[in-house]
């Protein structure tokens, strides 16, 4: 571990404040235009809101992502790196600094929210969670999307990763279905984080020799 | 000497040359039996005992939803041959693949809407199998545009191979995770290790148009693969020469 680049990582996006405070807006502005579209009430059940909450961290992180390597490719960052065998490290700390400061935030504002509509803090702790957990596979996932359309607009991107996320989305329905019934969640949790660590350890590779078919 | 055959036989010139031979009497051979195929079906079984005439459309459903998940193994495997082996010729057949797997799938898809109006009472339903196909289709056409959007051919064949490679791991995955969530549509009927749950009147044309079916669209592989030979190597002097 390179505590260098991955600080050289941290600052980079942390400066471009646009990069991750951007996202985080957005998040809160669909969040607030959900209560506008739908009348607010306890007889909703709290599944509606996790099922949107779900869906919309996806977009999010989408769109959260979609710089992550377009600048350092332009400059020729990623081409010195590249010539230095440093690639898969710097792909590695991008996408954790990325988890950090937009995955996590993201959880949060999401745990407030589901605070607000007076569910039980068990439920939304268990909701704060998952997205931890979840929003690490969604970044992997949409960072691959981006390395793979560089220059070719975020949409390419979506339409390939988005099918590849559907399992992580099942076992996150499955989740809520079993908390509201109070049943034990050990079994889909630990699948979430074997998932959450499988795809951690080898998308990178993965998103290092697509970087580097394009700087051939 | 094997060695020896597979070199020449990989190479796009040759390949064209031998396929060119074979693959119209190929496709002409494998159109009459599924023709043949059908009409035994059509014609010849007698109706079923619950579905009466109309379960006779699983003579094209079956084969289309089964070769719509081996085209894309086929594809993993010839993607994983290029990436390895770096042959040029692989590249293109699982570049010819994805629109033929594309369409396959999209005519599973409607022939199972048409079968489900009269027996589920319902042309869609969000259970396992239906969505994973459309899942399914919505990944060959993500790989399509996907290969199209690249100016640099070669480029766009790596891209394409990796994705492949990820999606081919993911198809089991997303089979299995969507089998925990409901489902309407029944499990297979024909499966390698038990008896089969159909009558044999029914299951010899069926396993008939299953094979024929099979070898009309490698037939039509072939052919794909050839006219993508000829696009990407327009400039090699054995193509001008053709």
């Amino acid at each position: 571990m390179n505590r260098n680049l991955l600080f050289i990582e941290g600052f980079k996006l942390f400066k471009r404040s646009r990069a991750w405070v951007g996202p985080v807006l957005v998040f809160l502005l669909i969040i607030i235009s959900f209560p506008l579209t739908l009348d607010i009430n306890s007889d909703n059940p709290p599944q509606i809101y996790l099922s949107f909450i779900w869906i919309s961290t996806l977009l999010v992180t989408m769109l959260g992502t979609e710089l992550i390597f377009s600048e350092d490719f332009e400059d020729g960052t990623l081409e010195q790196y590249a010539v230095n065998n440093k690639l898969i490290e710097i792909v590695f700390y991008k996408i954790l600094v990325h988890w950090v400061l937009i995955g996590i935030p993201l959880a949060f504002v999401a745990f407030l929210f589901i605070l607000s509509l007076n569910i039980s803090i068990h439920i939304s702790s268990i909701a704060l969670l998952c997205l931890v957990i979840s929003n690490l596979i969604f970044i992997n996932f949409f960072s691959l999307g981006n390395a793979l359309s560089l220059k070719k607009g975020s949409i390419l991107g979506l339409l390939i990763t988005i099918p590849f996320l559907i399992p992580v989305l099942i076992v996150l329905g499955k989740i809520t279905t079993s908390t509201l019934l109070g049943l034990s969640l050990v079994g889909h949790l630990s699948l979430l984080v074997g998932v959450m660590i499988l795809v951690a350890s080898f998308i990178p590779f993965i998103i290092s020799f697509i970087l580097r078919t394009h700087l051939e | 000497m094997i060695k020896k055959f597979f070199h020449q036989f990989a190479s796009p010139k040759s390949y064209f040359a031998i396929a060119n031979k074979f693959v119209k009497p190929f496709l002409a051979f494998f159109f009459l039996l599924y023709i043949g195929a059908l009409v035994w079906g059509l014609f010849f079984t007698p109706p079923d005992a619950v579905q009466g005439d109309s379960y006779r459309i699983i003579y094209m459903h079956v084969p289309a939803s089964f070769m719509a998940q081996i085209l894309f193994v086929v594809m993993a495997i010839t993607s994983a041959v290029f990436l390895i082996w770096k042959l040029k010729l692989a590249a293109y057949v699982s570049k010819s693949i994805a629109p033929i797997g594309a369409i396959v799938t999209f005519f599973a898809l409607f022939s199972g809407s048409i079968w489900g109006i009269p027996t589920w009472g319902t042309w869609w339903q969000w259970d396992a199998r239906i969505t994973s196909t459309l899942i399914l289709f919505i990944m060959y056409l993500g790989l399509i545009s996907l290969h199209a959007s690249f100016e640099n051919k070669d480029k766009a064949d790596k891209f394409f191979s990796v994705l492949v490679l990820i999606g081919v791991v993911n198809i089991p995955i997303i089979k299995k995770s969507v089998d925990w969530w409901s489902t309407l549509h029944q499990s297979a009927s024909i499966t390698l290790t038990s008896k089969p749950a159909i009558d044999p009147v029914m299951l010899y044309p069926l396993m008939f148009s299953i094979v024929s079916f099979i070898g009309l669209i490698f037939g039509l592989v072939i052919l794909s693969s050839q006219n993508e030979i000829l696009k990407r190597e327009k400039y090699k002097s054995w193509v001008k020469n053709i």
